[in-house]
C-alpha cells in the first residue's frame, strides 16, 4: 500500500469533520462551528478593540463565516479556523462594524439577535459559588479582578489606582484566576461538610 | 492539543490583557482558534464563565462584599434591591427578612469595635469546631462602629441555614492579632 492511499483511510479529525458537514450545508454543523469559535472570536475581540465593542466585534465576525460558509467560500475544512481568524482580523483592520450591513446579512441569512447571542454557552459559575470563592481573596486580589473583569480597566489603570506595576497586577490577576477556578472546582463553602 | 488549564488560562489572560508582543499573539491566535473549533480549549470556557458572572455580581450589587454605613447607603440609592439585617450585640435576629426573588442582595450590619484596627479578617467555622473558610482584609470604616456584610441573597440563603461561628480577628496598629469577637448565627 503506498502512503498516499494510506493516508486516504487515516479518519480526518473530528473537527474537520464538523466543518466539513457545515461546509456542505449542514446548519446544525455551521451551528456547532459557531458556538465552539465564538469564545475564540470574543477573544480575538478583546485583545483587539475596546471591551465594549468586543461583544458587537464577535457577533460580526461569526455572521461573516456564516456568510462565507453558505457561499461556499471555504474549500478546504481543515482551514476553517484560519479562515475564521482571517476574517477576524480583516474585521479587525478595517472596523467595519456597521449595524446595517450587519442587519442586512442577518435578513439575508435569516439569523436572529437571538440566534447570535445563543452562541454563547451559559455559564456554569453560579453567582453565589463564585462570590463565595471570591471573598477568600486578599483585597488587592479583589481589587484587580474587580477592575479587570467588573471594571473593564486596563492594567496601566489598575496599577495606578492600587499603587502597584502594571506587572504586578498581571501576577495577582494570575495567582487569582487559578485560586478561583480551584476553589469552583470545590462545595461552596457553607455546605462544605 | 490537550492543554493543562492553569497555564492555558494565563496565556489566554497575557493575550487577552495586551502583555504577549504582536508576533506572540498571532501564534497564539491561530493556535486557539484551531483549537476552539476542535473543542480543546476549555480555558475560554473557564474565562468566559468568570467573566460574564463577575459582570452580574455588579449588575446585582454582590461584587462589594464590605461596605461602610455610606457605602450602604449608595448602594441603595443605585436601585439594587437590597434586604438588611442588623445584629445586636447579643447576636442575629431571630427573624431572617424575606430574600424573594425581588431581593438582589442582603446587607448585615455587626455592631463591633474597630477603633485602632489596622485589618479584619472573619474566620468561618462549623459547628464541630471546623474551618469552613476565612475572609480576609474585611474593608470597614472604625467611625461607623460596625462592619456591614454585603451578601447575594442566593448566597444568604445558603449560608442562613448553616449554623455556624463568625471568628473575628483583628490587628491593631502595633501589629498584634486578636479575636476581636466570635459571633455565634
Amino acid at each position: 500500500m503506498s502512503s498516499e492511499s494510506a493516508a486516504a483511510l487515516v479518519a480526518p479529525p473530528p473537527e474537520v469533520v464538523l466543518a466539513a458537514r457545515a461546509l456542505s450545508g449542514d446548519f446544525a454543523a455551521e451551528r456547532e462551528v459557531c458556538r465552539r469559535l465564538f469564545p475564540a472570536v470574543r477573544a480575538f475581540a478583546a485583545r483587539r478593540l475596546r471591551a465594549s465593542t468586543a461583544e458587537d466585534f464577535a457577533q460580526d465576525a461569526l455572521v461573516l463565516l456564516v456568510e462565507a460558509i453558505r457561499d461556499r467560500r471555504v474549500e478546504d475544512p481543515t482551514r476553517l479556523a484560519a479562515f475564521a481568524l482571517g476574517i477576524c482580523r480583516n474585521l479587525a483592520r478595517e472596523r467595519a462594524r456597521s449595524g446595517e450591513r450587519r442587519a442586512a446579512l442577518m435578513d439575508r441569512y435569516g439569523l436572529t439577535e437571538e440566534d447570535l447571542t445563543s452562541f454563547e454557552e451559559p455559564s456554569e459559575v453560579r453567582r453565589e459559588h463564585l462570590e463565595d470563592c471570591y471573598s477568600q481573596l486578599t483585597e488587592r486580589a479583589r481589587s484587580v479582578i474587580r477592575k479587570t473583569f467588573s471594571d473593564d480597566d486596563d492594567d496601566a489603570e489598575i496599577a495606578s489606582a492600587l499603587g502597584i506595576s502594571a506587572a504586578n497586577v498581571r501576577v495577582i490577576r494570575h495567582r487569582s484566576l487559578a485560586a478561583l477556578r480551584t476553589c469552583l472546582e470545590r462545595p461552596i463553602s457553607w455546605v462544605n461538610r | 492539543m490537550k492543554t493543562d488549564l492553569d497555564p492555558a488560562l494565563v496565556r489566554l489572560d497575557d493575550y487577552v490583557r495586551g502583555h504577549a508582543t504582536e508576533d506572540e499573539a498571532l501564534a497564539f491566535e491561530e493556535d486557539l482558534f484551531a483549537r476552539a473549533l476542535a473543542g480543546q480549549a476549555p480555558e475560554l470556557a473557564v474565562r468566559s464563565g468568570l467573566a460574564s458572572t463577575f459582570r452580574a455580581m455588579k449588575e446585582n450589587g454582590s461584587i462589594e462584599l464590605w461596605l461602610t454605613a455610606k457605602g450602604v447607603e449608595e448602594l441603595v440609592a443605585s436601585g439594587i434591591r437590597v434586604a438588611r439585617l442588623t445584629w445586636t450585640e447579643a447576636g442575629p435576629p431571630a427573624e431572617m427578612p424575606d430574600l424573594g426573588p425581588d431581593v438582589d442582595v442582603l446587607v448585615t450590619k455587626v455592631p463591633i469595635d474597630l477603633r485602632g484596627a489596622r485589618r479584619v479578617d472573619v474566620e468561618i467555622i462549623d459547628n464541630d469546631g471546623r474551618h469552613m473558610k476565612t475572609m480576609p482584609e474585611v474593608s470597614f470604616d472604625p467611625d461607623d462602629g460596625a462592619v456591614y456584610a454585603c451578601c447575594d441573597a442566593e448566597l444568604a440563603k445558603i449560608a442562613g441555614r448553616t449554623r455556624v461561628m463568625s471568628r473575628v480577628w483583628v490587628t491593631d496598629e502595633s501589629g498584634k492579632r486578636f479575636v476581636a469577637a466570635e459571633l455565634p448565627t
